[in-house]
């Protein structure tokens, strides 16, 4: 399903997180990369990123992943768009890279404007360290959890995530993103599906809607049981954005899985939507599913 | 649970009530002069923050009524209102405005006319035209809007949602069961707190313009024991109403009310200079629709920034500490109305009867003041109760009608107290509909008890710039009740599938299971 990727890189990426990238694209079943770099200057110095990028090519290829390169010119979240077009990619993967507020509402960022143009799936990937490693544990009542051990650093594959939450809205983008969470081979040991709600205006609605989501959240928990070792279900009330953002802090997640939602509300035209800001908020890696 | 904090409620409300009596009895100068420096700072750092709340009321309103949230019921689906618009227009004008425009259907326009803002000449026609617009700006749109918001929440949450009617009530969708804590207990308390002591200033100055006319019919000076066999009458007379029920006494001395309020009206069309009024309603009308934006907005901050201090913001003020009060007593009247009939009704209604009536009486009064010179501006700036009652000496029937506003000032004030007195009770009761007799009964003693300690020791007015203390936090609660409504309203739609969806079915399927209920 996540078979095929579109990965725009401005070369600047150091090689520790572009291997680490690789190794946790090659996690979710991927077998074909596309590097792309976006340059509209001289020949010369598009030959030079060229080879840039073909270096760069080899840590995909080392994952075991058929890896091809482009440089192309013109606006940079245009032209990624329309290179997944083109290519036919299953999703863009984005290195993130944090910027405060003042800058990328200044200055703009390439990432935040795809994020907003672009209809495909899309993994933002948020490195986390080199000395971060896992293991898995569980606790005396049985809870698996992830245990981080820096002096382990090295012994262990650090890209693969461990603790996957699913953020879910309990309506549509459940259909979409359920056939990713049963079929991708994410091996991730826990997943965690988190709803958060906006409270009802009764507390008799609000007991009823609480058990309502209760059973939505048992069935998808059945749905996923098989490729899970753990699933737990969260249900909150609150904000949106903030909830999903600290409940992912607080489980430790590795990531973060988010579907589009087709219907945008128009204070979200304003102010961007929940799969747009999520990535600002979050200290994981996020995957939207459109 | 519930018991304890409907006796919290009560008993702090009591304490609060001789908390801030007692000193305006023993040293009201003293509690005149901190009243006074803390009104004065709010208005002063906070007044452009009333100017635009009241203004954003006013476009909630029109928001909710016009979107598809206007269809929404304040009760069941299937629920009719409960009383005929006339009952509930009647009760909407007793609760609303009342006393008060009695007192200054005169008295606005001549002390506009005679102080206006520095740029204006006193005593001009242009005072005067400003005098009218600004009595129809100050009693027109925003001081109902203000209400609307009120009730609206308290009836949504309430009739709707099946909470009980309390204004914490409205807060669950922001704060959840917290409403069930100090959160909500503080909340209701500053409701209790705003209202009584609203009341008892408004009580206060009906019983001075009742003597005061009684002096005027019957030829004997307004003295404190005539105004307290005023109170008493009244008390007797409300106490009687409140304990008969909402749905009897209030409504039938509500309609009784209109009726003599038009009457009054009526007489004055018709007897007084016709042409001229309907001349200043028209022009006035004028001025207030192309100026509406303009005046919902102007904090005059290079001019007349202290008469807008005084006046606009005031009132602003006044109606905002006003606002629980009518804002549950009106949520109460309206079950089964929609949202788009109760903003319309609320907002058309009331305020074109509010127009009318300063027309006539404002218009009625210059016109007597300009081509007779009677001296009215000049004697309201020296008592403001006496404006009415001078008017009618330029007209035929004095007596008779100085007796029927007396009348009407009356019921005005039986129906004020009934209804506060309802309202203060079923506040500390729990949100009860039908709370217990005790309550009403001590609640009617304190009301009467403290507007008659008060007027004779004089801490009347420090009393009411305590009440209008409460404004401001008021204010931040009322713009939070708009997103709880909003968000509650947008919950319905989303989740429930509007109002023909599953809650109202829910309701639907009660009702054929428990019919009588």
């Amino acid at each position: 399903m996540l078979k095929t990727t579109v990965v725009p890189l401005n070369l600047k990426e150091p090689e520790e997180k572009l291997k680490d990238l690789a190794g946790f694209v090659s996690h979710f079943g991927t077998k074909t990369v596309y590097l792309m770099h976006v340059y509209s200057g001289s020949e010369e110095e598009k030959e030079r990123r060229v080879s840039v990028l073909k270096e760069r090519a080899v840590l995909f290829r080392d994952r075991g992943m058929s890896t091809e390169t482009e440089i192309r010119s013109g606006a940079i979240a245009g032209e990624i768009c329309k290179a997944a077009s083109e290519r036919e990619a299953d999703y863009i993967t984005i290195l993130w890279k944090k910027k405060n507020i003042v800058r990328r509402t200044i200055l703009t960022s390439p990432d935040t404007d795809l994020l907003r143009i672009c209809s495909y799936s899309t993994l933002i990937f948020k490195y986390r360290g080199p000395d971060r490693i896992r293991e898995w544990v569980r606790d005396k009542d049985g809870r698996g959890r992830d245990n981080y051990d820096k002096a382990g650093a090295g012994s262990a594959d650090t890209s693969q995530p461990g603790t996957i939450v699913y953020a879910t809205d309990c309506k549509r983008a459940d259909k979409k993103v359920l056939p990713y969470l049963k079929s991708v081979p994410f091996g991730a040991r826990e997943l965690h599906l988190l709803h958060v709600r906006e409270r009802a205006p009764d507390p008799e609605s609000d007991r009823k809607r609480k058990e309502e989501l209760s059973d939505k959240l048992d069935e998808m928990a059945e749905q996923c049981r098989s490729s899970y070792d753990n699933i737990e279900k969260v249900l909150l009330t609150g904000s949106v954005r903030r909830r999903i953002a600290g409940e992912t802090r607080a489980r430790n997640a590795d990531l973060l899985v988010i579907g589009r939602n087709d219907k945008v509300r128009p204070m979200d035209k304003v102010l961007g939507s929940t799969a747009e800001s999520l990535p600002h908020q979050t200290h994981c890696s996020v995957l939207i599913i459109a | 649970m519930d018991k304890l904090k409907n006796n919290l409620v009560f008993v702090i409300s009591l304490f609060m009530v001789l908390v801030f009596t007692v000193p305006g009895v023993f040293r009201p100068d003293i509690l005149l002069d901190a009243a006074t420096w803390i009104h004065g700072q709010i208005l002063e750092l906070f007044g452009w923050a009333y100017l635009v709340a009241a203004f954003l009321f006013v476009v909630f309103n029109l928001f909710l009524a016009f979107s598809k949230y206007g269809k929404v019921k304040l009760g069941k689906q299937h629920e009719k209102p409960q009383f005929s618009y006339f009952g509930w227009f009647s009760m909407l004008f007793a609760a609303g405005m009342g006393i008060g425009l009695i007192f200054w259907g005169v008295a606005e326009p001549m002390s506009h006319f005679l102080n206006p803002p520095e740029h204006i000449n006193s005593g001009s026609g242009e005072a005067a035209r400003f005098a009218m617009q600004y009595s129809f700006f100050h009693w027109g749109i925003q001081p109902w809007a203000i209400y609307i918001v009120m009730s609206l929440c308290i009836a949504y949450f309430s009739f709707r949602r099946g909470m009980p009617p309390l204004i914490s009530s409205c807060f669950y969708p922001l704060i959840g069961d917290r409403i069930y804590g100090p959160t909500g207990y503080l909340i209701d308390i500053l409701g209790v707190f705003a209202t009584l002591f609203g009341i008892v200033t408004s009580l206060g100055l009906g019983a001075m313009q009742i003597t005061s006319g009684l002096g005027e019919v019957f030829s004997f000076q307004a003295g404190y024991t005539a105004m307290l066999i005023v109170i008493g009458v009244v008390t007797i007379l409300f106490m009687i109403s409140t304990i008969s029920g909402v749905d009897k006494g209030i409504q039938i001395l509500s309609k009784t009310n209109i009726v003599l309020a038009i009457t009054l009206l009526a007489f004055l069309l018709v007897v007084g200079p016709t042409v001229f009024i309907l001349n200043i309603f028209t022009n006035t009308i004028a001025d207030f629709a192309s100026g509406f934006l303009n005046m919902s907005l102007s904090t005059n901050p290079f001019v007349g920034y202290e008469w807008t201090q005084s006046w606009t913001l005031f009132y602003w003020a006044w109606w905002i500490a006003w606002a629980p009060f009518v804002g549950l007593f009106v949520a109460s009247i309206s079950r089964g109305r929609t949202i788009s009939e109760f903003v319309a009704g609320a907002l058309i209604v009331p305020v074109l009867l509010t127009f009318i009536w300063f027309s006539a009486f404002g218009g009625s009064a210059f016109h007597v003041e300009m081509t007779q010179e009677a001296g009215i501006a000049e004697a309201i700036a020296d008592d403001v109760s006496v404006g009415l009652f001078l008017l009618y000496e330029h007209f035929p029937l004095t007596p008779v009608l100085s007796i029927i506003t007396i009348l009407l000032l009356s019921v005005f004030f039986i129906t004020s107290a009934d209804s506060a007195t309802f309202v203060m009770s079923m506040m500390t009761s729990g949100g009860q509909l039908y709370p217990p007799l005790w309550k009403k009964v001590t609640w009617g003693l304190v009301i009467s008890g403290t507007a008659a300690v008060l007027l004779y020791a004089g801490g009347l007015e420090a009393l009411q710039k305590m009440a209008i203390t409460a404004a401001l936090p008021f204010t931040v609660i009322m713009l939070l009740m708009c997103m709880s409504l909003f968000r509650g309203l947008r919950y319905e739609f989303t989740v429930e599938g509007g109002p023909e969806g599953e809650k109202a079915k829910e309701y639907i399927e009660e009702e054929i299971r428990e019919p009588d209920r």
